[in-house]
Parts: structure tokens; sequence; C-alpha cells
């Protein structure tokens, strides 16, 4: 177990100082756009929810004026998600064709939405859709900030184009490789990662509503410690995923893959076995202490909270868990 | 020493656990929960309900329809009653807000006060299934409106269940009661057990029963209570069906979904026919206004107000029978939105008329039937 913290296990720590630096530039980059990205995809939620809403009622026709108002904000969430992507591929940084090749189609989307960003907003003061262009709410300069946040994400799209593309071999990018993926399940491992970061980004911002938001007032505060926990869970456990275990040399993963795991299950089952106690104590505590971090269940009247966060939080150690039952086995 | 501290540590963690501090009974302190208003006949009461206000929504478009539903109200009541009749009260029955942020309620907040200020009313606010559904402290969301200038409501610290329950006591100048208005919070939803999948919708508890019998004990038994609420009550469903089997009940207006009601069963409507209630109104179910007469007490859904989330489109070519049964039941015989308010105007001898208003925003003119019940 100590050899996971150990300093000479660290890809980083036979780096030169170059590539450190890039390095750490990058991991400021990730974790601000993380926040960013969590941050808008919170709201995300919130619009899709009432969006999905109107569509179950019957009433697509306001569904879809809903849409179309919100779709400056909810391109740009796309957008902004999808440069996080560019970020953990040059993170990752396999080599140097694969992450050309990967941040090139990252970089395509991520100019569509943000084309999406920058244009809805002129075509809905045309259409009256808007009465001007910072009509106000959601934010206080909408649609104007999403119109520039298009615009920033254009810039950036098609620079990550040009970069990829034509300056490939003149960019003298030292960032180090930080683990081959398997080539066996890629597909289901990259939609699971997509949807474990989804989870992350929804948590994330709910830890942070979580002390706006919840009122203690009525009690429930074993039930709001334990909803606090399983928020944190997820973004954490990315966290750690992305800053310290992709920053292990990979004998090292390969060699501490099932005590990784079955620490993290442990700890993942605890949580989850004291949050449904909590729960049955304080049954009437989801509606009591505030539920705007829950905007599914109580839009849906399904506590879909319950499924997707224990399942979550379960699977992500798990998967370590099993990779290190099968490198005991064949090693 | 050693057992003061097991004791102490018991009490605590008991606290912990079951999320019981100690707070104070209801029945202590039933005076933080009245209000008084002024009362006058033909006292007029113009319920808005499910406004919805989300992150979707154009606040700015939402206040241009609120502002022409409260001028209209205001316009219909000065033509058909007197020089100087006005709209008293705003009831607003819940799901203001859902899926939102401190932005929109600070506008809102805003927005009302000006209408209050320009139109000479005061307002009071109860909490849907979904108001409580935002980005902000449910205690902070009750004391935006608590603060406000115009605003009637209160949410004491205690053991009553919810958080929008009061009254209001209509006085007349020898400080009679002639009327209790009563707001009671029925919940957002609830699970039967932690394994539970769903979600059902909250029900009137039996404490929020008991108090509004004490609040009303306080100002007289005899005097009328008109009782609003989000949820419909369980009676309504089977009223309808009673009714749709023949039954003679008086009833006006669409019933174009299903009430939603509240899922568990409330002793509320079997106690609110001895506190001499008059009426319950209630909102959540937006394709429904429908209103019954039912043992002496009118049980309706009020008009949903605005444009957000679903409305029913009420097409007078559709046949169904729902749809022609609503129709017929108002005298409407062309396509409108099923939006708009409902108006109570009480009266001295414990009587009240009640309206429902369609106003819908068109290109040339809008759209404005009253009809009344």
């Amino acid at each position: 177990m100590k050899e996971l913290f150990k300093k000479e296990n660290r890809i980083l720590a036979s780096c030169d100082k170059k590539t450190w630096n890039q390095s750490f530039t990058l991991s400021i980059l990730i974790i601000l756009l993380f926040a960013t990205c969590a941050g808008y995809f919170f709201d995300f939620v919130y619009m899709m929810c009432d969006i999905i809403g109107s569509i179950i009622s019957s009433s697509s026709d306001i569904a879809l004026r809903d849409i179309v108002r919100s779709l400056p904000y909810l391109s740009s969430t796309i957008g902004c998600i999808f440069v996080l992507g560019n970020l953990h591929i040059l993170f990752r940084n396999y080599n140097k064709d694969i992450t050309c090749k990967r941040i090139f189609k990252h970089s395509i989307t991520i100019i569509v939405f943000g084309t999406i960003s920058a244009l809805a907003p002129l075509i809905g003061l045309g259409t009256k859709v808007y009465s001007s262009l910072i009509e106000g709410s959601p934010t206080d300069l909408y649609p104007l900030d999403q119109m520039l946040t298009g615009l920033v994400l254009i810039v950036i799209g098609v620079l990550s184009v040009i970069i990829t593309t034509k300056l490939k071999n003149e960019i003298n990018l030292s960032l180090p490789t930080r683990g081959v993926e398997n080539k066996k399940c890629r597909v289901i491992a990259n939609i699971g990662k997509g949807i474990w970061l989804l989870v992350a980004l929804f948590s994330f911002s709910a830890t942070i509503y979580f002390f706006k938001s919840i009122d203690l007032s009525n009690g429930y505060v074993f039930y709001s410690i334990m909803l606090f926990i399983l928020f944190i869970l997820p973004w954490v456990y990315m966290m750690i995923y992305e800053f310290h275990y992709l920053e292990l040399k990979e004998e090292v993963r390969k060699e501490h893959d099932f005590i990784i795991g079955l620490v993290g299950t442990i700890i993942s089952l605890v949580s989850i076995i004291l949050f449904f106690i909590s729960l049955s104590l304080n049954i009437d505590g989801p509606s009591n202490v505030g539920f705007g971090l829950l905007p599914v269940d109580f839009t849906a009247s399904i506590n879909v909270f319950n499924i997707i966060y224990p399942l979550t939080i379960v699977t992500v150690p798990m998967v370590k868990l099993i990779q290190g039952i099968i490198y005991k086995k064949n090693k | 020493m050693k057992n003061k501290i097991i004791k102490t540590s018991l009490l605590v963690l008991s606290l912990f656990v079951t999320g019981c501090g100690n707070v104070s009974h209801y029945e202590d302190h039933l005076d933080d929960y009245a209000f008084t208003m002024d009362y006058h006949n033909k006292f007029n009461v113009l319920q808005l309900t499910d406004i919805h206000w989300n992150l979707n929504t154009s606040d700015t478009s939402s206040k241009q329809y609120l502002h022409k539903v409260i001028k209209e109200a205001k316009g219909y009541v000065l033509k058909t009653q007197s020089n100087d009749a006005k709209i008293d009260l705003i009831e607003i029955t819940g799901d203001t807000f859902m899926l939102s942020n401190s932005d929109y309620v600070k506008s809102f907040v805003n927005f009302m006060e000006e209408e209050a200020k320009e139109y000479d009313f005061k307002y009071t606010i109860l909490w849907g299934n979904h108001d409580r559904q935002g980005t902000y402290n449910p205690t902070w969301l009750a004391k935006q409106f608590i603060n406000a200038e115009h605003c009637i409501y209160t949410e004491p610290n205690d053991d009553l269940y919810g958080r929008s329950n009061l009254v209001i006591n209509l006085k007349d100048e020898d400080n009679n009661t002639k009327w209790q208005i009563a707001n009671l919070d029925s919940g957002a939803s609830f699970s039967d057990s932690s394994a539970s999948i769903a979600r059902n919708y909250d029900y009137i508890r039996d404490d929020q029963v008991n108090w509004l019998k004490k609040e009303h004990d306080l100002v007289g038994s005899s005097v009328p209570v008109i009782a609003y609420y989000h949820i419909p009550s369980p009676e309504m469903k089977t009223i309808y069906n009673e009714v749709v089997n023949g039954a003679s009940y008086k009833n006006k207006f669409f019933k174009l979904e299903s009430f939603a009601e509240q899922e568990a069963p409330s002793k509320f409507l079997t106690e609110a026919e001895k506190m001499n209630v008059k009426a319950t109104f209630s909102g959540h179910a937006h394709n429904v206004d429908w209103t019954v007469e039912y043992h002496n007490m009118v049980l309706g859904l009020g008009v949903k107000t605005g444009k957000e989330l679903y409305f029913a489109h009420v097409d007078a070519s559709d046949e169904t029978k729902e749809v022609q049964d609503g129709l017929t039941s108002v005298g409407i015989n062309e396509e409108f939105d099923l939006i708009g308010a409902s108006l109570v105007t009480l009266r001295d001898n414990e009587e009240f008329d009640l309206y429902h208003l369609y106003l819908n925003e068109r290109d040339n003119e809008d759209f404005v039937r009253w009809v009344k019940f």
C-alpha cells in the first residue's frame, strides 16, 4: 500500500522541469474546467428535466420552445464538456498520433456546439425568442454571455484543429504518457467513463450547492450527512483516478489494482448501507431538507438518485477490483 | 459521571439519527399562524397557480402575462362590482417555482411587490410539490416572502408538518371574523420505505387538520372557511367517477387529465365539513380546472397560470367526451389554452361566487373569457 504513495513510483518523478510544469499547468486547467463544466451541467440537468417533463406531459410544443430559448446554454454545456475531454486526452497522452486524432475529433464537435451557442442568440433575437441580447434569466447577461462562450469555444476548437493537423510536428509537448488503454471492451469502458464523468460533474455542483440549499431546521441530520457523502464520492474518485492513479507508473498501478479496488468498494458499500439506514430512519428527509439536489427524483416521482449513485460509486472501484483479480490470476 | 456521559451521548445520537430537534409544539403558539385582513362585502381573492418558473423561463415574457392576468381581473371586478372594487388578495397556490434558482425567486418577489403597489392588493403563497426543488434553501425561500412588504406569509419553526400553513382571518369593522382563509402545505412526495422506487404525492397530515381545527375554533366554529392547498384531495377522483356514473352534483369546467391527487388517505375533507369549510381549491394538475359542489362544499382546481411546463390546448373539434363536456359547461366553441386564473368573491351571507378566467395572449387581440361556476 505504501508503494502507492512513494515519489519514485510517480510518472512525473523521473521527468524534467519542463514536463513537470506542463503537467502541472494542465492539471490546474483540468480542475478549473471541471468546476466550470460542473456548474454548467447542473443547470443543464435542471433545464432538461423541465423539457422532458413537458414532453411527458404531451406538451412537445412547450418543450421545443424551451429548447430553442435555452439552446445557447445547452450547447455551451456540451462544448465545454468536450473541451474538458480534450484536456483529459492531452493529460493521458497515449502517443502523438492517437492524441492528435482524438483531439481533432473532439474539436470538430466543440466548433459545432460553439457555433450553435454563438449564432442561436442572434437568430433568437431576429425571431423574437429573446426581447434583447441581455434579456436575463437564467443568468443576468443571458443570452449574450453564452454567445461569447460560443465564440471562445469556436476559437478553442479551431486552434485545436490547426495544432492537431497542420502544426502537429512543430509543437513540442513533453507530456508523459499515462497508461495505454486496454483494447478489449474499449467502447464499454468509454461509455462507462462518460457516465461516471456526468455523475461526477453533477455531484461536484451538488456538493457545492449542498451548503447553500440543505435546510436542517427540521432535523434530518443523519440523512443529510449521508446524502452529502454520496455526493462527494463520485467526483473524489474521479480526482483520485485522474491525478493520483494515472500518475502512478503502469506496473505499480497493475500491482495495486486489487487493493485500490477493495478499499474503494468497501468505502462505497459502507457509505451506501449507511445512506439507506439514514433514509429508513428519516423517510421524510428528502422532501423536508430541500430537494433541489435531487431534480430527477422530484420531477419524475421516482427515486433515481437511490439507484444511480450507489451503482456509480460501487461500479467504479469494483472495476479496479476485478482488474486486480484478473491480473493476480494471470501473474 | 460515566452514566451521565452515556445518557448524553445516547440523547445526542438519537437526535442525530431521528433528526428531531427540540422544537416547539404548534399548539403553543397558534397566534403566530394567524393574520388579519379587513373584510368588506365582495372581498375578491384571485388564485394564481402552477406558474412554474424554471431555468428555461423567460421571466420577462412570463411577467408580461401575469401582469395581464392581474390587470384583467382588476378590470373585471371594477366593471361587474363597483367603482372601488379591487382584487383584495392574491392566492398563489403552489409550484410557482420548479428547478429554479434564487435569481428567479427574487425576480418574482420584486414583480409581485410592484404589482401589489400598482393594484393595491396583498398576496399570500403556499408551496406545491416543486417550489422547494431549487438551488436555494427552503428557509431562504420562505424569508423572501416573509420579508416582502405586501406578502402574507410565515413559517414558525415547530412540529407542525409542512411549511406554508397559515390562516388569514377576514374581520369586519366590529372585529368579528366573517371569513377564514386557510393555506395548507400539501407537501411534495414521499416513499413508503427507503427501498421504494416510486415517490407518491404527499397528503395533508392529521396534525395539519388538527391545527386548522384549533385555528378555526379560535375565531369561532361557525365562521365559514375557504381552504387552499396545492395537491388535490384524494376524494376528487372518487367524486369525479361518481359524476361520470350519473351522480347529479353540480360541476363545471375541464378535466383533461388525472387529478394527480394526494396518494394517501387524508382526514381533511371529512373534517372540513365539520369546520364549515365552504370551498377548497388546489392546483397541481394543469389540464384540470374541474369544480364540483359536494356535500355543501365546492371542491375545485384553479386555472393554471402562465405558459410554463405544460397546459391543455382545448380544441373545439376534439370529440372526446372530456373536452366536449368541458366546452359545453363553459359555453366556449373555439380553440383556446386552458390558462388564466380563478376568482372567488366572498359575500356577507357566507356565500361566494367563483369565476374562472381563461386568458390567452394572441397577436391581434388577447382571448379573454370569464366563466361563472
